[in-house]
């Protein structure tokens, strides 16, 4: 019933701590191969993202030579708007030879211009002279003149008859410039 | 005696063991942060590649206008050279004269004024015609080859009251 064992105490203690050896020798053998085969993963995986990004690099590497090819285009665009800037820099200018034609064409046969000038040495406007054969020509006139674009603003600066001639002769004055400096019409 | 040679054996085997465990960990964490690193390069690669794509394509559209920038520059060079050429002005205002029937009497340059990398060549000119002829001449000026700005016009009848009025002109053109 009972299991007596002769074997000496020494001997026992000597077979227990061999079989702790041989499963630390077992456990470390597994631990090494796992970690072998994780490594072994690992750097597979690796390499396949590795090639990856290497294939990225080339395919980048063909866009930005096929990108340095066209590069001259953005020269000749930045040229293009430079002149541009320039140029719009310089400033508006006004459409004069229409202003003129609508005014010329404005004229009546009972009314003859002497002289028309126009400038913006000081402030923009437009001076006209002429004669006429009676005043409500004149007025009627100013209405038509003042149906023009732009040029609403009419001042009438003299209206004087010539005792000689018996005609009247007149003095417009036409400032073309709006309060906040913009040109009232006919601006390109 | 054997005992003892094969205890010593098991001993260097677990050092053994314990160092590649430390050399294979060492090499695994090395391995991890490349790989960590790579997918980082990856994305940021994408995305490079899909600026870059975009910036080819505008590029490439853009040098489809190529010729149309061409003929811009072209043109606004013309209106805004980089020397005076005073010759293309005399010639501008020639042809506009022969072109409308009007007779070029004068032509003055006066001082040139120089602002924001852009020089103003002030002129004043004189033409002799008839009115219509003078609007020509004055629409020819205007939207000729060179950027010509008119400041002042005066038209003038002639005292002979033939119908030919003389137009004096104050304007500006430029160069670079």
């Amino acid at each position: 019933m009972y299991s007596i064992s002769l074997l000496p105490s020494e001997y026992k203690s000597y077979l227990v701590s061999s079989r702790k050896r041989e499963l630390t020798i077992m456990i470390l053998s597994v631990v090494v191969v796992a970690l072998v085969l994780i490594l072994f993963m690992v750097t597979l995986i690796s390499n396949i993202y590795d090639n990856g990004l290497e294939r990225l690099e080339n395919e980048n590497a063909v866009i930005e030579d096929r990108i340095t090819d066209y590069l001259y285009i953005e020269g000749l665009k930045a040229q293009m708007l430079s002149l541009e800037q320039q140029i719009q820099q310089i400033g508006l200018f006004i459409d004069w030879g229409s202003m003129i034609t609508d005014i010329g064409n404005s004229v009546p046969k009972r009314i003859g211009l002497e002289s028309i000038m126009i400038g913006n040495s000081d402030t923009l406007r437009i001076m006209i002279r002429g004669h006429a054969i009676s005043h409500e020509d004149v007025s009627d006139w100013m209405l038509k003149v003042g149906a023009i674009s732009g040029l609403q603003n009419i001042q009438c600066k003299s209206l004087i008859v010539d005792e000689n001639s018996g005609l009247i002769d007149f003095e417009l004055d036409i400032p073309l410039l709006t309060a906040d400096n913009t040109a009232a019409g006919g601006v390109n | 005696m054997q005992d003892k040679k094969s205890n010593n054996m098991n001993i260097i085997f677990i050092a053994a063991s314990a160092v590649i465990i430390i050399i294979v960990i060492v090499m695994l964490v090395t391995r991890i942060m490349h790989l960590q690193d790579t997918l980082k390069q990856t994305e940021l690669m994408e995305d490079t590649i899909a600026k870059n794509q975009i910036r080819l394509n505008e590029l490439i559209r853009l040098s489809k206008q190529e010729e149309e920038f061409k003929q811009q520059i072209a043109i606004m060079d013309k209106m805004l050279p980089d020397e005076p050429f005073e010759s293309d002005i005399i010639n501008q205002a020639k042809n506009a004269s022969d072109l409308s029937d009007t007779d070029f009497i004068q032509i003055d340059f006066q001082e040139r004024v120089v602002n924001n990398n852009i020089t103003t060549m002030p002129l004043s000119l004189v033409f002799n015609g008839r009115y219509q002829s003078l609007l020509s001449v004055i629409d020819k000026l205007t939207y000729g080859d060179r950027l010509v700005i008119i400041d002042e016009i005066s038209i003038q009848q002639s005292e002979d009251n033939d119908g030919i009025i003389e137009a004096s002109l104050k304007a500006r053109t430029f160069y670079r």
